[in-house]
């Protein structure tokens, strides 16, 4: 008895259209020194924000490179051969300029 | 005039401007705290696109132990790998049954609204929850402990949809997808499967609803995997698929990711290789504690209250215990009242402590008996967290 009762509440609840407007705050990538972020920004933030790198733990150019070769492998990143020694220079970078805070 | 009180509450009410928070991960530890989106509030901004959000552990604490041990929904941590779609018509959606079984079936909302509904107060935890933590640090999301919550979630059972397709003998098990997809063509769509004997069992739920609200678009709506127990990899949002299987399930996420050393405590030494990996599955005991924060500084009092919420893995928690000296000497917290176990439970205790400087440690035992380690696992996927947790703080 108790659950036909409940059954149409039930129904209209869940049954309301949703929507949600989501934003990127996370910004693009920067330049460090004379390391420009214009690789990173070309390739690295189709499938996500930069929060996904610029929060990683310092990692050494061989565990970057290991990296792209995974969004290149699993995910499918179109990241040009060209790009990746600009793109290991930046997140090299990223990583050396790191501190404990 | 303007109370400070009226002041207050007005600052607190708009938009948090992204005040940055340390995680306390040594390197690459801050984050804003912020209200990402609306239905989000306070919340550790892991990462933008796709949302990762931590919950911050002061939303889990209230000064009674009888307090709800609920999450708020506009607190509780969110986790996509790909893209998901932004505008959700429940009333359009449906979900195809198929494979292994004698009657393949595509179900609207209102035909699961006709099955049995069930209920369960139940904790989802990414199995990366604490991966920011452990050292040495691997890559991934920099969790700290806040990659959970605990909710009312209602549904009907899986098990009950399943019958409706009728699984053909040999049937193996079920996979689960749902809406969100991969941008590039070729990329593994997201999908994770159960054995069949426990897509069967009393348990696993699809939900439609999140304490006692339909379930908002942000954790899946409308309509999720609910496996009571598991870590939320398993708990497919946005599901509009379930695939009976009759080999076994060799798709990336669950042959190549979301995978942990099969060894005690899916710990191995750092930098080992060649150990053999398993999917992670069921959750472990864990306690935080809610109302300090490492590194606090709190003025002198005789009975310092130290509080904070527990889990038993995939059972009751059956004890609490607490350390004002790093683990050398341990005191019984008093628990709140027990919700199931699937469930957070409230535990507290006074300790009185001299003035200066002590490290706090939690441990949580479950009802078989299993207590938080005292030494931190280690494996490269930074899953299973279970560690007692040290909380270094100073009376002053
Ligand atoms: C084709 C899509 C795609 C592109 C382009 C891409 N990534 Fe990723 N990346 C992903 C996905 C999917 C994940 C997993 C996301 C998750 O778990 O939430 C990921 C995760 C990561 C992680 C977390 C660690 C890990 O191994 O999962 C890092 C670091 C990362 N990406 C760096 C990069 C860098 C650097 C670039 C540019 C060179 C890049 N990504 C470009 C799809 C992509």
């Amino acid at each position: 008895m108790r659950a036909l009762f409940i059954l149409p509440a039930l129904l209209l609840i869940a049954a309301a259209p949703q929507s949600l407007v989501l934003s990127d705050e996370d910004g693009a990538f920067e330049d460090i020194a004379r390391n420009s972020a214009d690789a990173m920004n070309a390739n690295c933030l189709a499938c996500h924000s930069s929060a996904m790198v610029t929060h990683q733990p310092a990692l050494t150019p061989m565990q970057w490179r290991e990296t792209i070769t995974k969004m290149k492998t699993v995910y499918k990143a179109p990241i040009e051969a060209a790009d990746e020694p600009a793109l290991i220079a930046w997140l090299t970078a990223h990583s050396a300029r790191q501190k404990p805070d | 005039m303007i109370s400070r009180r009226h002041l207050l509450s007005v600052l607190a009410a708009s938009p948090a401007a992204a005040a940055p928070v340390d995680l306390g991960l040594g390197i690459a530890s801050t984050r804003p705290l912020a209200d990402p989106f609306e239905g989000k509030r306070a919340m550790i901004v892991q990462r933008s696109l796709p949302p990762l959000l931590e919950t911050p552990l002061a939303a889990f604490d209230a000064d009674s132990l009888a307090a709800s041990t609920l999450t708020p929904t506009e607190r509780f941590f969110v986790r996509w790998h790909y893209p998901f779609p932004t505008d959700i018509d429940p009333s359009a959606h449906r979900i195809s049954v198929s494979g292994h079984v004698a009657k393949p079936l595509s179900l609207s909302l209102e035909d699961l609204a006709r099955l049995p509904q069930t209920e369960v107060i139940a904790i989802n935890q990414c199995a990366g929850n604490g991966r920011g933590l452990f050292a040495p640090r691997v890559p991934g999301a920099q969790w700290a402990n806040g990659a959970m919550g605990n909710a009312r979630w209602r549904g009907p059972r899986l098990r009950d949809v399943l019958a409706l397709a009728n699984p053909n003998t040999g049937a193996l098990a079920v996979r689960a997808s749902g809406l969100d997809a991969p941008p590039f063509e070729g990329a593994p769509a997201f999908a994770k499967s159960l054995a069949l004997d426990h897509a069967m069992d009393d348990e696993v739920m699809l939900a439609t609803h999140m304490n006692d609200v339909a379930l908002p678009l942000i954790h899946g709506a409308p309509i999720r995997l609910v496996v009571p127990g598991w870590y939320s990899t398993y708990w497919v949002k946005m599901l509009d698929k379930l695939e009976i299987l009759a080999t076994p399930d060799d798709g990336y996420w669950m042959a190549k990711a979301y995978r942990a050393p099969a060894t005690p405590h899916a710990s191995v030494i750092p930098g080992a290789s060649g150990f053999a990996t398993r999917p992670v599955t069921a959750m472990v005991p864990r306690s935080v504690i809610t109302n300090l924060a490492p590194g606090a500084r709190q003025p002198w009092t005789q009975r310092l209250p130290v509080r904070g919420v527990a889990m038993g893995g995939d059972t009751h928690v059956a004890a609490v215990h607490i350390s004002a000296d790093d683990g050398r000497s341990w005191q019984p917290a008093t628990l709140g009242p027990d919700h199931g176990r699937h469930s957070f439970r409230r535990f507290e205790a006074a300790l009185e402590l001299p003035r200066g400087a002590h490290v706090l440690r939690t441990r949580a035992t479950n009802s078989r008996g299993e207590s938080q380690a005292m030494e931190a696992n280690w494996n490269p996927g930074g899953f299973y967290r279970g560690v007692s947790e040290a909380v270094p703080m100073e009376l002053v």
